[in-house]
């Protein structure tokens, strides 16, 4: 059994009153500690109002805890408030009776994607002119806890695990890098930025941790015998803390972050779609907002 | 990213494959011949359909930008213990082999051209890293 830093079980148990829970560590991202929880037989199933009144009918759940590190280096810290834009951390605390609108930036990505309105508001039309992309729906969100509940893509093979089987055809990873480069495309083109969203999804900590990563690449590029690593550094810098925020991007598009569902309709993910079309889901969203519209491309094939 | 005339006279623009994970995968000594095939058709689609979906053309900056970043992410992911065993099976931490070396040094290279600004010499970019290769797309 998994030892994690953070207790799930204890806190499904505490939050919904159900107990045998099973939690799966996911890889996931860099940034949180992410489980995939299923709760005991016979509790998903609608029956148990305890259960529903926070999953609805979701079978499993993926669950993020931020820890004030990250959690994948744990020598960096990172505030548990990453999750919270700064702008609304600030609304936060100076007027506490506007809790309710605290959102984290994976959560107002998610929800922009979810939600119906004006284009300006909305990432919806993106979803719909990309039918084979998979987002996920935010489904609770607890400020106290740096807990985030979401829905689960499903346990499918991420984009590594893809490109680098034996078994993948080129014309299934053909179709992939078309429906990946389609959906980019749209979102970047997205007129989504509106000043209050430029707003909400200002997230300094984040900002902070990729300058902190670009000391480490500087560090590795010292280590190789790169002679000029301090004149590049120095332009990563600049570039990143000058570069301009005109699309609105995931901002951790690697292999990790892409999940692949090729198995025709036979699961969750492409139930929708007309079979022999393969199904790409993306997650980690907390890095998402307003970037440099090379951002997402140049990460990936980021 | 630039554009050329086709016989026709139709604007045919040419891109190259500019993306840290996949040119970290192509370039991996795991990586068989086969599943290069596979990354190239991959690389390949995601490139010309994004390019073909994308409102505004991509110019001398965005090129600049995306060199910039995929070096530096290209060094990052290349050297960082979390990820390096994508890339090769040897034991250690950072830069820890030839292969790793390797890879920071074509992150370096990377953002070398980039830093040119918007004037990068395409030719020499196309000869020195390999991984840039380029294709055309009609629009």
């Amino acid at each position: 059994m998994a030892i994690f830093a953070f207790d799930f079980n204890t806190y499904l148990e505490q939050t919904t009153g159900v107990f045998g829970w099973s939690v799966e560590e996911l890889s996931g991202g860099a940034a949180n500690f992410t489980v995939r929880v299923r709760p005991p037989c016979g509790v998903g199933d609608g029956t148990n109002s305890s259960y529903s009144g926070t999953f609805g009918s979701e079978k499993s759940v993926v669950i993020k805890q931020a820890p004030p590190y990250f959690a994948k280096l744990p020598k960096i810290s990172f505030s548990p408030y990453r999750q919270v834009s700064r702008f609304l951390y600030t609304v936060e605390f100076y007027a506490p009776e506007r809790h309710s609108f605290i959102q984290i930036v994976e959560k107002e990505a998610l929800e922009l994607f979810h939600s119906s309105g004006h284009s300006a508001n909305s990432l919806q039309t993106v979803l719909v002119t990309n039918p084979l992309v998979r987002i996920p729906r935010m489904l609770k969100h607890d400020n106290q806890c740096g807990i985030l509940v979401q829905s689960d893509l499903g346990p499918h093979p991420n984009l590594y695990e893809v490109l680098t089987s034996p078994h993948t055809f080129t014309t299934t990873a053909s179709s992939l890098g078309s429906i990946l480069g389609h959906f980019l495309a749209d979102m970047h083109n997205s007129p989504v930025l509106s000043p209050l969203n430029i707003k909400t999804f200002y997230n300094e900590d984040s900002e902070r941790v990729i300058v902190d990563v670009i000391s480490r690449v500087a560090s590795y590029m010292k280590d190789a015998g790169v002679a000029d690593w301090q004149i590049l550094e120095e332009s990563a810098s600049n570039h990143w803390r000058n570069r301009k925020k005109v699309a609105f991007s995931q901002g951790d598009l690697w292999f990790g972050t892409v999940l692949v569902d090729d198995n025709f309709g036979s699961s969750n993910l492409d139930k929708i779609e007309a079979p022999r079309s393969p199904v790409i889901g993306i997650c980690d969203w907390e890095f998402a907002g307003p970037n440099d519209p090379a951002a997402d491309i140049a990460q990936l094939g980021e | 990213m630039f554009y050329l005339h086709d016989h026709c006279g139709r604007h045919i623009l040419i891109l190259c494959s500019t993306g840290c994970y996949l040119h970290l995968l192509s370039a991996s000594p795991l990586t068989t011949a086969s599943v290069n095939r596979t990354i190239l058709a991959f690389a390949e689609a995601l490139y010309s359909s994004y390019f073909a979906t994308i409102k505004n053309p991509p110019d001398g900056d965005f090129l600049s930008s995306l060199l910039l970043m995929h070096g530096w992410e290209m060094v990052n992911a290349a050297a960082w213990n979390s990820r390096q065993d994508m890339w090769c099976g040897c034991v250690g931490e950072g830069v820890r082999c030839k292969h790793i070396k390797s890879m920071v040094e074509n992150g370096a290279e990377l953002m070398r051209f980039a830093i040119q600004g918007s004037n990068i010499d395409m030719k020499a970019l196309r000869s020195t890293i390999e991984w840039s290769q380029f294709f055309s797309l009609k629009v």
